[in-house]
């Protein structure tokens, strides 16, 4: 089948079977890699990616539902300001070790920061946040004191990307 | 290989005129997929498949009457988010948190957790104390039939859903009684990203000191979610004195069947069945 | 040190996705390639059959048969890449498979019968023991000092117990994955990987006698724990041997699934310990029996089993031991290298025995541990003297103070007298010691003889040559801090050589905690050698003078290459027969406390708090010595808690995070991490070995205060909350 979405703000048509991965499509497809597959069953987070404004596990995601939909990567968020204060606080932080559960987290630090415009967030809010994104390397803790901070700045994330 | 067959009708009556030029084959019913994509290797090549989730009248959440419905393909974080739910069934809520997390909610459905009909589905225990009732659409009969959530399960994975047909609503009735006590408890293996080893959801009324009437069902101790109602029956009416609650203790463990399996093992599992009565009935007395 | 200097220098790329992992490589024309197993634990191959109605033309298939070098060369060689006639373990590789796409090898592997005889398998160590067998004994070793029948004779009071530790798996994020490209009578293996030499010694043996050369190169790996250190060879081989075969680039990438079944694991241990006591409570004499359950294959096991023998006395001056271990064959998926690799085996054995001692004897552990802990000058029942670098008893103080350790003990021993039947809590708190032996066991290093270059380069920067691997621990941002701060150069100055076998000189496997104290120490010895060329060392200089000074060397050489070969300091010696000497050149040392509750309704322990205090000679890196520690106490509570790997008749029931339960986020407790720097003098700046000890000390800390929760010694991990109901109320609740 043929699918015409929008990928990080471009337009872009793929062939697909109905029940491909949306992360194999980005990834193999679209030259997309910095989306990554720790499980593919919906557990650790690595693939995460916006769907139409929502945050969901790419790898549960098939082609046969990405009609006209909108997604939004790691990679197509590198330019945005809200990003480089994002990865600023994760670096000075130290939130990151092998890396490879990392776009996974900036995502949901993304979604996070966006749906709490305003609000001052708990760490018990902090870590149900991240609930679905599996870290192996750092204990957590550093990647919860970077947030932390971020919710401090008032950071401007836009109700939706690319529209 | 051949590509799988798929159909994604935007309404009910389009989903009818597609069952019916393919009855002969196997059907696969999708909606948000979090249960189907994780055995994806294992679905059968000619299964075709038809995707509901874009079926807008399966979508939403309204009150009518003295009922909530919701539709089959509103997601977990819909209802998390609704007013309608915060409100007025707040023992999803409970439940509906301790489901997943906010990338799998965004995409699992009510209908999804439902027609998956396993045992440990979150969602179900409560809309079994709630008496819930679930709306079917048969694409044979074109008609819609009605039945108490209850009936539904015939084993784990296993429903009494005739071929082709599909759950629409999700209907729940309001209690008009004030001041019911609601409980949801879910023991898995973890805090976060758990399968349930045993959960507990129950309703209840007190009355000065007695329980008026206790609804409760047991998630992940039996092959399908059902009322406990041996134990319901000997709580109604009595004071909670802790001979009582160790009594009800022991009925609750009578009713349930649960197995060994790699999450767990059948004794710990009605330990904690058992715990987690005298954990609900503890928090009842403490109100 | 400037605190700018801290942030990862991979941090940027692998925040914004950026960053280059194994199967973000864009290899053009490949195969994928997929592995057919074995479905018994131990059985002949009576048969393979290939359905006809197949198109097998579609797919190359690789058998034994065609092999001539089948083992993997590792430590004894046993273990084959593709299994000929017997299989030992359910898994096991018969056959590889390489086809266009995934979904064609999923079809032709539902194509391939194999027939089986069954032989009689070990599918637990249990069985193994008792069959009794001298093939199956990998290794065994004794230690003995002192006069132990004689101190059991007369002792006061004599604790024992047996100590069990269960399956791990690794959990690395991104699952293992190589690739093979074949150029003319070369291949080119990339992939995701601790020891790239490794790789390369075993593609050397496989392809003996051949033409074909091969060079290996490490990808930016996303964690490997130890997983990817001895495995890699394996699956390397088998990508080898099919580009070899179709000529064609070959990618081999397990899904979580095949990993978490089919890689190694850390060996489970059983361990028989017994302490003869003074009434006292000084510890006069240790008996102690450690089984190692390796699985199918030796891998690494006669290693792993060195450690878990010279971990085994903890931080205690015990006069009187003797350590018997022994590592048994079982047919279950091979145990490998795993983050501690045997000492936390055997030091959550002696931490409990000592654990067992306070109940028997009805003395605070605390009180009980405090007064039998090494002191300096001490020496170990290996006869080494702890005589330098022995930060212990600082972080002992540290670790105190910030968990007011004495001042909760009470508190909660009265909490769980008068409280808990209302709540409906236990409460507990527990505390204690690890060491761990920093580099290579005994001789290990002289062997290897690592060797570290770095080349200068015009502009007046450096070249860093090592084969040390960057997983996630940080390695290439510590070994330009060492660099930075000796030559002045800013950190673009220093560029590190891509981690490939025909560009780096073989400095060693980043292993054992050894690539900072070791390698590091290397190129600090390389900067030295540097500047003497430039005649810079004796003088106080800055980034313009060695600027400067490089190009005036240019102008009269074309070349600056300077290499160093590690040798240990003379008087570290080790008797590989007797288990005598200098086990290790120097010891980390931590200090931990946890506190832990126990919910009587569901039996989960969680973690609430954790302190430690952690002596690593010098922190290279602050910040991201701290994400160690958090990362491996993390590990060590999945490895105390919930890790619970399921055996049935020898095959993994796991597969994948479903049932493979690791901490999550909210899984954590609030950590609390002192560093204490008491310098080791053959250490860059006095640095010495860290990423593994943090693991170590966790699972003991946590188990002890559990024992202090519910009253008793806890001798098993993972505590379940099965396995805390079991002790809890007196029934069996346990699989
Ligand atoms: C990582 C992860 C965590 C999870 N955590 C939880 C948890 O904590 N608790 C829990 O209960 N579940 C959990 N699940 C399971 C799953 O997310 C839920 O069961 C979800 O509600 C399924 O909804 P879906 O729309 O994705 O279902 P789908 O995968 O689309 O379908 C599931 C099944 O229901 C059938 N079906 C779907 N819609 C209908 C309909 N309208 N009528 C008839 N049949 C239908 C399908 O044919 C299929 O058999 C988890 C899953 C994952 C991957
Ligand atoms: S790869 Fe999708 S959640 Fe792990
Ligand atoms: S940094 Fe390695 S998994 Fe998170």
């Amino acid at each position: 089948m043929n699918i015409d979405l929008t990928v990080n703000g471009k337009p872009v048509s793929v062939e697909a079977e109905p029940l491909d991965r949306l992360l194999d499509i980005l990834r193999d497809k679209l030259g997309l890699t910095g989306t990554k597959e720790g499980c593919g069953e919906g557990e650790c987070g690595a693939c995460t990616v916006f769907m139409n404004n929502k945050l969901v596990n790419s790898c549960l995601v098939p082609a046969m539902h990405l009609h006209n939909s909108n997604i939004v990567t790691i990679d197509g968020m590198r330019d945005f300001d809200f990003f480089k204060l994002i990865s600023k606080a994760y670096e000075e932080n130290g939130a990151v070790q092998c890396g490879f559960c990392t776009p996974g987290f900036v995502m949901t630090t993304i979604n996070l920061l966006r749906n709490s415009s305003g609000k001052s967030l708990g760490d018990e809010e902090i870590k149900e946040a991240f609930a679905g994104n599996i870290c192996r390397c750092t204990g957590y803790d550093k990647i919860i004191k970077a947030v932390r901070q971020l919710l401090t700045m008032n950071i401007r994330v836009p109700e939706r990307f690319y529209e | 290989m051949n590509s799988m067959q798929y159909y994604s009708p935007n309404t009910i009556n389009e989903y009818r005129k597609i069952y019916s030029g393919i009855a002969d084959k196997s059907i696969l019913i999708f909606s948000g997929g979090t249960d189907l994509m994780v055995g994806r290797h294992e679905l059968s090549q000619d299964a075709v498949i038809i995707d509901i989730s874009g079926i807008a009248e399966l979508k939403g959440i309204v009150k009518k009457g003295d009922k909530i419905h919701i539709g089959s393909c509103t997601t977990l974080n819909e209802l998390l988010c609704s007013h309608k739910i915060q409100n007025d069934i707040p023992i999803l809520i409970k439940a509906i948190k301790t489901m997943a997390s906010e990338q799998i909610r965004n995409r699992a459905t009510i209908g999804g957790n439902i027609g998956n009909a396993s045992p440990a589905g979150d969602t179900i225990t409560p809309l079994v104390v709630l008496e819930t009732k679930i709306e079917i659409f048969s694409p044979e009969s074109n008609e819609v039939r009605t039945i108490p959530i209850k009936t539904l399960f015939s084993g784990p994975s296993a429903t009494t859903l005739e071929k082709g047909e599909i759950i629409i609503k999700i209907i729940i009735p309001l209690r008009k009684d004030e001041d019911i006590f609601c409980y949801f408890r879910k023991i898995g293996q973890r805090n976060a990203m758990t399968i349930t080893k045993a959960s507990l959801s129950a309703i209840a009324k007190c009355s000065d000191t007695k329980i008026e009437w206790i609804k409760l069902a047991s998630g992940s101790v039996s092959p399908v979610v059902k009322r406990m109602s041996k134990t319901e029956e000997f709580i109604k009416g009595k004071k909670l004195t802790p001979v009582v609650i160790n009594e009800a203790k022991e009925i609750i463990a009578k009713e349930i069947s649960p197995i060994t399996d790699i999450r767990s093992t059948k004794a710990f599992r009605v330990l904690i069945t058992k715990n987690l009565l005298k954990d609900c009935l503890s928090a009842l007395i403490k109100r | 040190m400037n605190k700018h200097n801290e942030i990862r220098v991979d941090a940027a790329s692998k925040i914004s996705g950026i960053e280059r992992y194994t199967k973000d490589l864009r290899i053009k024309n490949a195969l994928v390639a997929g592995t057919v197993r074995s479905s018994r634990a131990h059985a002949r191959i009576t048969s393979i059959s290939f359905d006809e109605k197949f198109d097998w033309s579609k797919v190359t298939i690789l058998s034994a048969k065609e092999m001539h070098n089948n083992f993997v060369a590792i430590i004894k060689n046993d273990m084959p890449y593709l299994a000929e006639n017997e299989v030992n373990y359910v898994g096991e590789p018969i056959l590889l498979i390489a086809a266009e796409n995934e979904t064609m090898l999923i079809e032709a592997k539902k194509h391939i019968e194999i027939k089986y005889k069954e032989l009689v398998a070990s599918t637990t160590l249990k069985v193994a023991v008792d069959r009794n067998r001298a093939e199956d004994l990998f290794e065994e070793i004794l230690l003995e000092n002192g006069e132990v029948d004689e101190v059991f004779k007369s002792a006061d009071t004599i604790v024992e117990d047996i100590f069990e530790t269960g399956f791990q798996e690794h959990v690395y994020l991104e699952p293992q994955v190589v690739v093979a490209i074949p150029d003319g009578n070369t291949i080119h293996i990339k992939g995701s990987m601790q020891c790239p030499y490794y790789v390369q010694n075993a593609m050397n043996e496989l392809f003996m006698g051949t033409e074909v050369k091969v060079d290996v190169t490490q990808i930016m790996t996303g964690g490997a724990f130890g997983g990817k250190e001895d495995f890699p060879s394996l699956i390397c081989g088998h990508v080898a041997l099919l580009a070899k075969k179709t000529g064609r680039p070959i990618i081999l990438s397990y899904n979580r699934e095949e990993d978490i079944q089919f890689t190694t694991k850390r060996h489970p241990s059983k361990i028989h310990a017994k302490a003869a006591m003074s009434s006292d409570g000084k510890i006069l004499g240790l008996d102690m029996d450690i089984l190692l359950d390796s699985g199918a294959y030796a891998t690494l096991s006669p290693v792993v089993l060195a450690r878990a023998v010279l971990t085994s006395f903890g931080c205690y001056k015990i006069p009187n031991v003797r350590i018997h271990g022994r590592a048994v064959k079982t047919n279950i998926t091979p145990s490998g290298a795993f983050r501690g690799f045997g000492g936390p085996q055997s030091l959550f054995a002696i931490e409990m025995l000592f654990e067992k001692v306070a109940e028997t004897l009805k003395i605070p552990v605390w009180q009980i541990k405090k007064s039998n802990m090494l002191s300096l000058g001490d020496k170990l029942p290996t006869g080494q003297p702890i005589d330098y670098s022995y930060g212990l008893p600082q972080c002992v103080e540290k670790v105190l103070k910030s968990s007011d350790y004495e001042k909760k003990y009470n508190e909660l021993k009265k909490y769980n007298e008068n409280e808990s039947a209302q709540t409906g809590i236990l409460k507990g708190i527990g505390i204690s010691l690890a060491a761990h032996g920093c580099g290579f066991t005994g001789v290990g290093e002289n062997r290897i003889k690592a060797i570290a270059e770095m080349e200068l380069l015009s502009g007046g920067k450096v070249l860093v040559k090592t084969a040390n691997t960057e997983m996630g621990q940080g390695v290439d941002t510590a070994y330009k801090i060492i660099i930075s701060k000796k030559l002045h150069l800013p950190f673009n100055d220093i560029i590190i050589e891509e981690k490939n076998t025909s560009k780096v000189p073989n400095s060693g496997p980043t292993v054992a905690s050894r690539s900072t104290m070791i390698v590091g120490k290397l190129l600090l010895d390389n900067c030295e050698q540097i500047l003497d060329a430039l005649s810079l060392n004796h003088f106080e200089f800055s980034l313009q003078d060695f600027k400067k000074a490089a190009k005036e060397y240019f102008k009269n050489h074309d070349k600056l290459v300077v290499q160093k070969e590690y040798k240990h300091p003379n008087f570290i010696k080790f008797d590989e027969n007797t288990y005598k000497g200098y086990g290790y050149p120097v010891y980390s040392w931590s200090a931990n406390v946890a506190e832990i509750e126990i919910e009587l309704t569901s039996y989960q322990v969680e973690v609430k708090k954790f302190y430690t205090a952690h002596d690593v000679g010098k922190a290279i890196n602050k910040q991201q010595s701290e994400g160690q520690v958090q990362g491996g106490i993390v590990q060590g509570i999945g490895y105390a808690v919930y890790e619970a790997l399921c055996i049935k008749d020898g095959e993994v029931q796991n597969r994948g995070f479903r049932d493979y339960i690791i901490p999550t986020i909210q899984d954590i407790p609030e950590m609390h991490v002192d560093i204490v720097e008491d310098a080791y003098f053959n250490g860059p700046y006095g640095a010495k070995a860290l990423g593994e000890l943090p693991f170590v000390g966790a699972a003991p800390a946590v188990a002890s205060a559990v024992s202090f929760a519910i009253g008793k010694t806890a001798t098993k991990i993972p505590l379940t909350p099965e396995v805390i109901a079991t002790l809890i109320e007196n029934n069996n609740y346990e699989h």
